[in-house]
């Protein structure tokens, strides 16, 4: 369990509202009702799959980072960016060869990442994005969690990072979902406010009216105006027609209580200094993430990581973009060594903290690790180049998936989007093709 | 009546005649020089027949009508550009030149095309306030001077003001909201809180050194018994101080003890007159602390001078809050400091910030004025390991006697605060509230919703009942009236320029509308009492009417939004604010020298409206705007005196004046720390010869590629890259113009050699590999010109007039409309600059002819 969650007893007990007789593992007994509830639905079958993609914004040098060769680690030659990685190789995967094909920007690896779409597109139509994968997964998996999808993000300072726009998931008409850059924020989300069911209550209930109102303004301000103009209106009251969507999940997790938490929000002031502590909000990050699958807040995160605040962290004063254009200055080439193996540390500790949390909602009890997907990369390979892009996989939900490897897709520039559809379908959203998937992915996993 | 009915039939049937010319599909044809390449290199492979890769080049269209034509095109381009087509392995290879045709004649069509597809028909789309004009709104509306940090992103795009370029999602709806709530409270706290008198608080800064004083005096004592073998007691240590302060003991005496002792000793002579604003002290400072009225600004003025022989550490720069002495506070100004230690100098600059909008009380706040030494903001400061820039110079330079504030000074009272006034609402009964709420919120609403027509009663009743209902669940009339005050802010009406349409198609603003879409042009915020009284009056469209109004309104303080947002981004300082100097490296990028080098392009701008100069000065000029910081880098100390930003004339043989030896320009060009003759060149091209180089391709080989030297110098970089053909095609279009800009290094400061180093921090520059060029500026020019350096370049740039000011009126025309510009404005532009052409495209002339335009007088 995590710090953050714990033990607690209600007089709902699981087991008198349940008749079905299921031999709860330890762990699920000491859920908060909320999550137990949810277990319910779940502990009959197998354990709910979890999602996460996580983006590093600039790439990485290539002999640090790239092995030569494929096929298992414990075979071939590893660069030196792979050392800290050491004890995890046996629960990673390499994976070359796949390229966003729509990405056009040699700054903006993160941007059209899971929306492999082409963002500046052509006829001179402004930037345009479209939903992402993660959101695609989330209206399928994310109907019985209090939230659908989450968002983490690297604070607005982290500045040259190479993620380009300012989020890597997208709604449903391609607008940003920015989602929380400091941990605390995420904290609050994860076990609630302070406030007492009462006071929640009056809250939604004032919010509604509001919404309510500003419905009546908008429809009222259209009259206004002429056919095209009322189309940008239509933004606004669409706006908070979802506004009142929420609203209504919100109503109805009213009565499902947060999970109690352990401890106190981490301090903010660790992230200040304009996010000089790139390592400490990443690591306040990871626990996070696997909080908020343990108690099944969501099932479907994604991570914009990041890099200038991790290149602060090891003391350079350079930007993530100068290290970017490191071309035959050797002294540049060290830093980006360091930084490359400080990634590495960081992903290895992040597989560490999903091999050692028991998943609640695992029949089996078996751990986050077992029951998730996790990508680390981004749509930046090295310097500003966006085809072949750094792909790594972890996690157990991989359908036939054995880690340990470095594989390799058969045909070069292999869409990103065959593996994004490949991750819904293993964490179980119907969804034929991704975007401009021309294949699933399975075969080169498998 | 019948008349006037016919002359709208008519122009009903024109409009509509001009709508269908507009729609006429346009179409551009594929660049002839491309046949003979298919013919020789591709057919073999992707003709009809063998469709290599299911591609046949014979079949593409050869009339690019639509975006899928020319993503197509786009395609192709993109694969010689890569050079991976023709394949490597093919026997075939086309010739530097043959490939060089055809890439650069395939990128000229398709530049077009975007261009002929971007048209939106000329339809200005509903637009919401940006960040800028939310933050000018609210502060002539409520009196707050707000910072709308926190404010939902303004989307990217040539200027912030154009609509089709926004969206709208239920999160930034939220924000907008929840910004609401807090400028509401934040406005109802100030203006409800008494306006003070204008006053003057002095910090005297003679014989401050407090704890330096103390540390000087003990070391001197332990001194006394270590090194000449006193007791203690006689060296007037009590039993207990020694122990404390015994330098063998387990206080060792720590580096800051010594910085202090050092500090003190050093500037014996001094503490009577003053702080030293020194090297050896954590804190390095002197400040005024005061409180900070979010309505008010402020004058600081301090007076100081330097130690005898002191030439270029005279810089002092001016902080706002921050930690550690405001070493991490925002810098917002800097003063020359001209006087010596018998003759101090006097200094003084306005002090204006902006707070965010849970800025509620009257906390102290400091002022700091620290030696202006590199260093960026947080972190990225270094003052420890500090090497004097001015060797000769004593280690402490400058001498702080005091510092002052003088203020709050205020404006006139806005809309929102005479209705606080008018209602009492800081001292009327909760039962007396209640009774004026509704009259309250409905007179806040109309100037909110800048007048225009069909005010909204029955959301004024909505918004009043959900104030009701929260004073009936017991909240006071502060609390219960904060809901209510953010749903007018997030109310369409107040977040969106609308302009009710009456009639379809083209037609004439109404008065109303014109006069807000002329304020939000000059001000980004909503029309004072003048423009919307001739607005009602019908007058604004009289003879003469909007010339003397565009002048007005120009003059006014108000128009600053309009200088900084216009100027920032026809600039792109954007580009400025992210790039990756490294302050620990060079050693004149200061925080001074990034606030002046981020201001002068603004300064310079609103110089040259205000004057109603040439846009020829954009080019060069006879003077350039610069504050204290940058005369320092200029080498123009000679010729400015005062303090803040001034217009300095330059002497002929300066290398200054027009925008692009502006630091700020000069400083977007660069990559990582070194200058980059290829932004530059591309930056001149697009912003003074209103040209934009197409941009770079992804998947292009690095210039400083690996097997590379990597201390070469710069131009040794640029030709090198320039013999690879797919990056010569458009390269040799604009590098040489930023060629000629290496006599100017990184941070703007004139070098005439090129220093190149391995380090990338500043504790490296010694060891690590590094070498020097003497600078060559000297190139050929796209047209042919030959040019020896900077001089060479303005003057051959100034044959280009007619360019640039094309460049500045078709932003001005992006940034007023509030979209992009069409091909359908090109007769209007042409006509326009023939016009101005007679009188040497002059700013204001530009301005007037913009408001005066059908464009912009239209629906």
């Amino acid at each position: 369990m995590s710090q953050f969650t714990s033990h607690q007893n209600s007089r709902r007990s699981f087991l008198q509202t349940g008749a079905k007789a299921i031999a709860l593992p330890f762990l699920a007994s000491m859920l908060p009702v909320s999550t137990r509830l949810m277990a319910e639905k779940t502990l009959t079958a197998n354990a709910p799959k979890r999602l996460l993609w996580m983006a590093m914004g600039h790439g990485h040098m290539e002999d640090h980072f790239y092995p030569k060769a494929t096929g298992a680690f414990s075979d071939i030659a590893l660069p030196p960016g792979f050392d800290p990685l050491k004890k995890n190789l046996a629960h990673m995967t390499m994976v070359s060869n796949f390229t966003n094909k729509q990405n056009k920007q040699p700054h903006e690896g993160s941007e059209a990442v899971l929306t492999c779409a082409d963002v500046v597109g052509f006829s001179g139509k402004a930037r345009h994005n479209s939903i992402s994968c993660d959101q695609v997964a989330a209206a399928h998996l994310g109907q019985g969690t209090r939230y659908k999808s989450m968002q983490l993000n690297c604070p607005k300072s982290d500045t040259g990072n190479g993620h380009g726009g300012v989020a890597m998931s997208y709604g449903e008409d391609g607008s940003p979902l920015t989602g929380y850059s400091s941990p605390p924020e995420v904290f609050y989300k994860l076990f609630g406010g302070n406030l007492s069911k009462d006071e929640l209550h009056r809250t939604l209930l004032q919010r509604r009216s509001i919404f309510d109102i500003m419905d009546l303004e908008g429809s009222s301000a259209k009259r206004l105006l002429s056919k095209d103009d009322n189309e940008k209106l239509d933004e606004y009251t669409t706006s908070i027609r979802e506004l009142e969507l929420a609203l209504i999940r919100e109503e109805k997790w009213m009565d499902v209580p947060y999970p109690k938490a352990q401890g106190s929000a981490p301090k903010e002031e660790e992230y200040l200094f304009s996010g000089s502590h790139g390592d400490k909000s990443m690591r306040s990050m990871f626990k996070m993430i696997v909080t908020a699958y343990q108690t099944d807040a969501t099932r479907v995160i994604t991570y914009r990581m990041p890099d200038a605040g991790l290149l602060k962290s090891l003391g350079m004063s350079s930007s993530p973009h100068t290290l970017s254009h490191y071309g035959s200055n050797t002294t540049l080439h060290e830093l980006n060594l360091q930084r490359t193996k400080k990634w590495m540390e960081m992903y290895s500790e992040f597989i560490d903290l999903l091999r050692s949390s028991k998943d609640p909602l695992d029949p089996n009890g078996g751990t986050i690790y077992d029951n998730s997907l996790v990508y680390c990369g981004g749509g930046l390979r090295t310097a500003h180049r966006t085809l072949n892009v750094p792909c790594l996989l972890t996690g157990g939900g991989f359908k036939g998936l054995k880690h340990g490897q470095h594989r390799i897709a058969p045909k070069e520039n292999t869409p990103l989007a065959n593996l994004w559809t490949t991750m819904l379908q293993d964490a179980g959203a119907p969804v034929d093709r991704f975007a401009d998937a021309d294949a699933t992915a399975s075969s080169i996993l498998a | 009546m019948k008349g006037y009915l016919i002359i709208f039939n008519v122009l009903g049937l024109f409009v509509a005649a001009l709508v269908a010319a507009a729609e006429t599909p346009q179409s551009i044809a594929a660049p002839k020089s491309i046949e003979t390449f298919f013919n020789t290199y591709c057919y073999t492979c992707h003709d009809t027949e063998t469709m290599k890769a299911d591609l046949s080049l014979e079949d593409l269209t050869r009339t690019i009508t639509n975006s899928t034509d020319a993503q197509h095109w786009q395609d192709i381009l993109d694969q010689l550009n890569a050079g991976e087509m023709p394949p490597k392995k093919k026997k075939k290879q086309p010739s530097r030149e043959e490939l060089s045709l055809a890439i650069g004649d395939l990128t000229d069509v398709l530049a077009a095309a975007q261009e002929m597809l971007k048209d939106s028909g000329g339809e200005i789309a509903l637009r919401r306030l940006n960040r800028r004009e939310y933050e000018a709104t609210v502060e002539d509306l409520m009196g707050v001077r707000l910072d709308g940090g926190k404010l939902p992103d303004d989307p990217s795009g040539r200027f912030d003001t154009i609509g089709r370029n926004q969206s709208l999602n239920a999160m930034q709806l939220q924000g907008y909201f929840s910004f609401g709530q807090e400028v509401s409270k934040m406005a109802l706290y100030w203006a409800t809180q008494p306006r003070d008198k204008v006053k003057t608080i002095r910090e005297s800064w003679i014989n401050k050194a407090g704890r330096p004083k103390e540390i000087y005096e003990l070391v001197e004592k332990t001194d006394l018994v270590k090194k000449e073998g006193k007791t203690p007691a006689e060296a007037g240590l009590t039993e207990e101080e020694w122990k404390k302060y015994n330098p063998d003991g387990p206080n060792a005496q720590n580096s800051v003890w010594r910085g202090q002792h050092q500090y003190y000793k050093n500037n014996l002579a001094t503490h009577e007159k003053g702080f030293m604003l020194a090297h050896d002290l954590l804190v390095n400072s002197v400040n005024v602390r005061f409180q900070h009225d979010a309505r008010a600004t402020y004058i600081i003025r301090a007076k100081g001078g330097v130690a005898e022989g002191v030439k270029t550490r005279r810089l002092v720069r001016l902080m706002r809050d921050g930690s550690h002495g405001g070493k991490h506070g925002i810098a917002f100004g800097s003063f020359l400091m001209t006087g010596s230690f018998d003759d101090l100098s006097l200094h003084e600059l306005e002090f204006s910030p902006r707070y965010p909008p849970e800025y509620r009380s009257n906390a102290l706040h400091f002022v700091y004025l620290l030696e202006d030494k590199r260093g960026g903001p947080g972190f990225e400061q270094m003052y420890h390991h500090y090497k004097s820039i001015e060797p000769g110079a004593p280690r402490d330079a400058i001498l702080m006697e005091w510092v002052e504030m003088e203020g709050p000074f205020y404006k006139d009272k806005t809309a929102f605060e005479l209705l606080v006034d008018k209602y009492k609402i800081a001292s009327a009964s909760e039962e007396e509230l209640d009774d004026i709420s509704k009259d309250f919120l409905a007179d806040f609403a109309k100037q909110a919703f800048r007048h225009q027509k069909d005010f909204p009663i029955s959301f004024i009743n909505k918004i009043h009942g959900y104030y009701k209902g929260k004073r009936k669940s017991g909240a006071s009339f502060q609390e219960a009236i904060v809901d209510p005050l953010a749903m007018i802010l997030t109310s369409p009406r107040f977040l969106y320029l609308i302009e009710p349409q009456t009639v379809k198609g083209r037609s004439k603003l109404d008065a109303i509308t014109l006069a807000n879409r002329l304020s939000y042009f000059l001000w980004s915020s909503p029309p004072d009492s003048e423009l919307y009284k001739l607005a009602q009056s019908g007058n604004l469209l009289k003879t003469g009417v909007l010339d003397q109004q565009v002048e007005r309104m120009l003059k006014s303080p108000k128009a600053e939004v309009f200088f900084e947002g216009f100027m920032s981004q026809w600039m792109h300082l954007n580009r400025f604010d992210a790039v990756g100097l490294n302050s620990k490296l060079l050693v004149t990028r200061t925080d001074a020298m990034i606030y002046g080098s981020r201001r002068e392009p603004i300064e310079f701008f609103k110089t040259i409206v205000r004057g109603n100069l040439s846009a020829s000065n954009f080019i060069d000029s006879d003077f350039v705007m610069a504050d204290a910081a940058l005369a320092m880098r200029y080498g123009l100390t000679q010729n400015y005196s005062g303090d803040g930003f001034k217009k300095v004339q330059l002497p002929k043989t300066s290398a200054r004046g027009g925008i692009i030896t502006q630091a700020a320009f000069l400083s977007s060009g660069t990559m990582g720390n070194r200058t980059s003759p290829v932004i530059r060149g591309a930056m001149v091209k697009e912003i003074l010869l209103n040209d934009a180089p197409p941009p770079p391709p992804p998947n292009v080989p690095e210039l400083v590629h690996q097997g590379v030297d990597p201390l070469s110098s710069v131009r040794s970089l640029v030709d090198l890259h320039q013999q690879k053909v797919q990056c010569a095609s458009c390269h040799a279009r604009f590098d040489a113009y930023g060629l000629g800009l290496e006599n100017f290094d990184a941070v703007g400061v004139w070098r005439d050699k090129e220093l190149v180093t391995l380090a990338e921090e500043s504790q490296q520059i010694p060891r690590k590999p590094k070498r020097e060029y003497p600078v060559d500026a000297s190139g050929t020019l796209p047209n042919g010109t030959i040019v020896k350096d900077i001089f060479g370049l303005k003057k051959a740039l100034m044959k280009d007039q007619r360019k640039v000011a094309a460049s500045v009126f078709e932003g001005l025309l992006c940034y007023a409309l509030g979209r992009d510009v069409s091909f359908t404005d090109s007769p209007m532009i042409k006509g326009t600059l023939d016009q101005l052409s007679e009188d040497n495209y002059k700013l204001q002339e530009m301005i007037k002819a913009i408001v005066s335009s059908k464009t912009f007088l239209e629906y």
